[in-house]
C-alpha cells in the first residue's frame, strides 16, 4: 500500500477514526483496518480508560493526531502548554503526523468549539503563515491543516479559499489535509466550482485525504458527519486522487455512528470507487432535510463523561 | 470579493463570536456587537455576503445555533442523571443560561462542565425551605462531576495498591512513624441524598427512579480498571478515611488512636473489616515515613 511520501510522510491506506463508541469492538477483534486518526484533545489530558486504550491502539495500528484547538488563524496568542501536551503525546504514542484546521475557535481566550472562518486576504495570510511556523518549530514537524466547511465568507476575503491555502502551504512548508466532503459544502454554499478547488491545490502537499457525510438543506450544505458519503463527494475524491497520486484516507463518521464495521466498509468503497465498480448501496443524493433547525455541524467529536459503577 | 478593507482581523473575529454566542441570536447580536463593527443587520452584506439561495443572517444563524446546540449537548453528555432527573428540556435551559454564564476558555471540552455544580447552587431559589429537589439537582451535579474527573484523571491501574497483608503487618514503628498515601483517584464527599443509586439507576439501568427522600450519604470514590466505583460508608469509617487521607503530617497510630476517642467501640469492632475492604479497593497506594 504505501507509496511515495509527502513531507516525508507515508500512505498509510483507509483508515477511519477512533471513536469511544467502538473502544470494546476494537480491543476485542483488533479489525483489519489500515489506520486510525484520533481527535487530539480527546487523549490529551487523559489519564484513564481513554488513554489506556490509545496506547493499545498505537501499539498495533498507526496513529495519526487531528486537533480540533489550535485556533491556528485566531488574533489570541498561540496556546504554549497546549502545543507543548500536543508533543507530547505525539511523541508517546508514535503519531505518523499531526493536523488540524485552517479556523480559528475562538478569540479574547474564550472556545467556541466550532472551526469558525477566515478572510482570505494578506494580513490572515502573513497572520497565519507566521503561527504555523511557530507551531511547526515547537512540535519540531511539520504540521498539516484541513480545509474546513463553511457556511459564511467575508467581504474581507480578497482571494478565493484555494488560493489562500496553496499560499499558505508554500510560504509555511506546511501539509495539508484535503476534506473532500468540506470541498463539496462549501462549494455547495459558496457557490464555486469544486473542481477548480481541487485543481489549484499544490498536489505534492496533500498528505491525507477526508471522507465524511453531509446534510444537504436545500439552501445550503450542512457538514454533519452522520452517514454515508455521496457519489458526487466520491467523484471528487476519484478526481483528487488523479491529481496527487492517491495518499492516506479517512472517513470521519461523528454523529448516529454505526457499527465498526459498517463505519469501515464506508471507507472501503473508496477501492471500489477508485478501480470503477459498481458499488452496492450507491447514495445517489444527498440526505434530505427534514428539520433544519436541528442539524449541527459536528466536524468535532468529543468524548465527555465517564463510566462509573 | 474587496479590496482589503481597513478592519482588522481581530476586530472580525471578536464581532463574529460576539454574533453567534449572543443569548438572542444573530440579529441581535449584530446590535449588540457595535462595539466592534458598527452595523445593523441591515448593512450586514458589508460583512457577509449573501448567496443566491441564503442571506447572510441565515448563514450565520447556522454558527449560532450550532455554537448554544453544540455545547448544551456535550453538558447533557457529561451529566446525563441530572439532564434525565430535569427532563430534557429543562435541562437544555439551565445548560443554554449555564453557558451564556461561563463561556468555555479551555481547549478542551472535558472542562466544560466544571463550574455546573455551583452554577446549579447559585441558581436555586432562594424561597426553597427544606431540603428539596433543588438540593438534589445540585447535589446529584456534584457526584456526576467527581465521576468525571476520577474518570480522565491519574488512576492506579499501573502502580501497586498496599494489599491488606500489607496494612495487616505494619509494625508499631510504620504505626507511629508513616502516613497512608491514598491513591490519586481516592475521593470522599457527602450528600444529602442517596444521589449515588439515582445516578446509576439512570446511567446503567436505564431506569426512571423516583426522586429519594433526603438521607445523608457518604461516599467513597475511586477507580478500579479505569471503571469509576462508589461505596456508601458509616459516619465513623467516612470520618476516619477523611482524617488518613486529610492529615498529611500525622502519623497512622495518631490519627486512630485520636479516632478511638471519638468512635470507641465502633471502630474496635470494625476497624480489621474496614482496613481488609480499603485494601481490597486499592484507597491505598504506599507508606510515607514523617521525617519532620
Ligand atoms: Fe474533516
Amino acid at each position: 500500500m504505501p507509496s511515495e511520501t509527502r513531507l516525508g510522510f507515508p500512505n498509510l491506506g483507509l483508515g477511519v477514526g477512533l471513536r469511544h463508541v467502538h473502544f470494546s469492538h476494537i480491543l476485542e477483534t483488533w479489525p483489519n483496518v489500515d489506520w486510525f486518526e484520533i481527535i487530539s484533545e480527546n487523549f490529551m489530558d487523559s489519564q484513564g480508560r481513554p488513554r489506556d486504550i490509545l496506547d493499545q491502539v498505537a501499539e498495533r495500528y498507526p496513529v495519526v493526531m487531528h486537533g480540533v484547538s489550535l485556533s491556528i488563524g485566531s488574533t489570541d496568542p498561540l496556546n504554549h502548554d497546549y502545543l507543548l501536551k500536543l508533543k507530547k503525546l505525539a511523541g508517546e504514542i508514535n503519531a505518523v503526523w499531526v493536523s488540524d484546521h485552517v479556523c480559528w475557535t475562538g478569540v479574547a481566550g474564550k472556545n467556541s468549539h466550532d472551526l469558525l472562518p477566515i478572510p482570505f486576504n494578506e494580513e490572515s495570510l502573513s497572520h497565519i503563515v507566521q503561527r504555523i511556523k511557530t507551531v511547526q518549530e515547537v512540535l519540531e514537524r511539520p504540521l498539516v491543516l484541513e480545509n474546513p466547511s463553511s457556511y459564511i465568507t467575508f467581504q474581507d476575503s480578497t482571494m478565493s479559499e484555494w488560493e489562500f491555502i496553496s499560499r499558505m502551504s508554500e510560504e509555511a512548508d506546511c501539509g495539508l489535509l484535503l476534506d473532500v466532503n468540506n470541498v463539496y459544502v462549501s462549494a455547495y454554499n459558496h457557490e464555486f466550482d469544486p473542481y477548480e478547488f481541487l485543481q489549484s491545490l499544490p498536489h505534492e502537499r496533500v498528505v491525507q485525504f477526508h471522507l465524511a457525510g453531509h446534510l444537504n438543506c436545500g439552501t445550503h450544505c450542512i457538514d454533519t458527519h452522520d452517514g454515508r458519503v455521496i457519489d458526487e463527494v466520491w467523484a471528487l475524491y476519484k478526481k483528487a486522487h488523479e491529481l496527487t497520486g492517491g495518499v492516506s484516507t479517512l472517513l470521519e463518521w461523528d454523529a448516529n455512528i454505526p457499527s465498526f464495521d459498517e463505519m469501515h466498509a464506508e471507507v472501503l468503497k473508496a477501492r471500489d470507487f477508485l478501480a470503477e465498480k459498481e458499488v452496492e448501496e450507491l447514495n445517489t443524493s444527498d440526505q434530505t432535510a427534514t428539520d433544519q433547525t436541528n442539524s449541527v455541524p459536528h466536524p468535532i467529536n468529543y468524548y465527555v463523561g465517564s463510566e462509573a459503577e | 470579493m474587496n479590496e482589503q478593507t481597513s478592519r482588522s482581523l481581530q476586530s472580525l473575529q471578536t464581532w463574529l463570536q460576539s454574533v453567534i454566542t449572543h443569548p438572542n441570536g444573530v440579529s441581535a447580536g449584530i446590535l449588540g456587537a457595535q462595539d466592534h463593527i458598527t452595523l445593523t443587520p441591515e448593512e450586514i452584506e458589508s460583512v457577509v455576503p449573501a448567496s443566491s439561495q441564503l442571506d447572510s443572517i441565515s448563514k450565520i444563524e447556522v454558527y449560532g445555533n450550532a455554537y448554544y446546540a453544540r455545547l448544551i449537548e456535550c453538558l447533557g453528555e457529561e451529566f446525563p442523571a441530572v439532564k434525565h432527573a430535569l427532563g430534557a428540556d429543562t435541562f437544555d435551559s439551565f445548560a443554554f443560561s449555564y453557558l451564556h454564564q461561563f463561556s468555555s476558555t479551555s481547549y478542551t471540552l472535558s472542562d466544560l462542565g466544571r463550574q455546573f455544580p455551583s452554577f446549579l447552587e447559585q441558581t436555586k431559589p432562594s424561597d426553597a425551605g427544606e431540603l428539596g429537589w433543588a438540593d438534589f439537582l445540585i447535589d446529584l451535579a456534584r457526584l456526576e462531576w467527581h465521576y468525571s474527573e476520577i474518570f480522565n484523571g491519574p488512576g492506579t491501574e499501573k502502580i501497586e495498591a498496599l494489599t491488606s497483608e500489607n496494612l495487616q503487618s505494619l509494625t508499631p514503628e510504620q504505626f507511629t512513624m508513616c502516613r497512608l498515601v491514598p491513591a490519586p483517584c481516592l475521593r470522599l464527599d457527602e450528600f444529602r441524598f442517596p444521589i449515588h443509586e439515582y445516578a446509576t439507576a439512570v446511567r446503567k439501568k436505564h431506569e426512571s427512579p423516583p426522586l429519594p427522600a433526603p438521607t445523608l450519604t457518604r461516599l467513597v470514590m475511586t477507580r478500579r480498571q479505569y471503571v469509576v466505583r462508589r461505596v456508601a460508608v458509616s459516619e465513623a469509617e467516612y470520618c476516619i478515611l477523611q482524617e488518613l487521607v486529610n492529615c498529611t503530617d500525622e502519623s497512622i497510630g495518631s490519627i486512630l488512636d485520636r479516632a478511638a476517642e471519638h468512635w470507641g467501640n465502633e471502630m474496635q469492632e470494625h476497624l480489621q473489616e474496614w482496613f481488609e475492604r480499603w485494601a481490597a479497593a486499592g484507597y491505598f497506594v504506599g507508606l510515607e515515613s514523617l521525617t519532620r
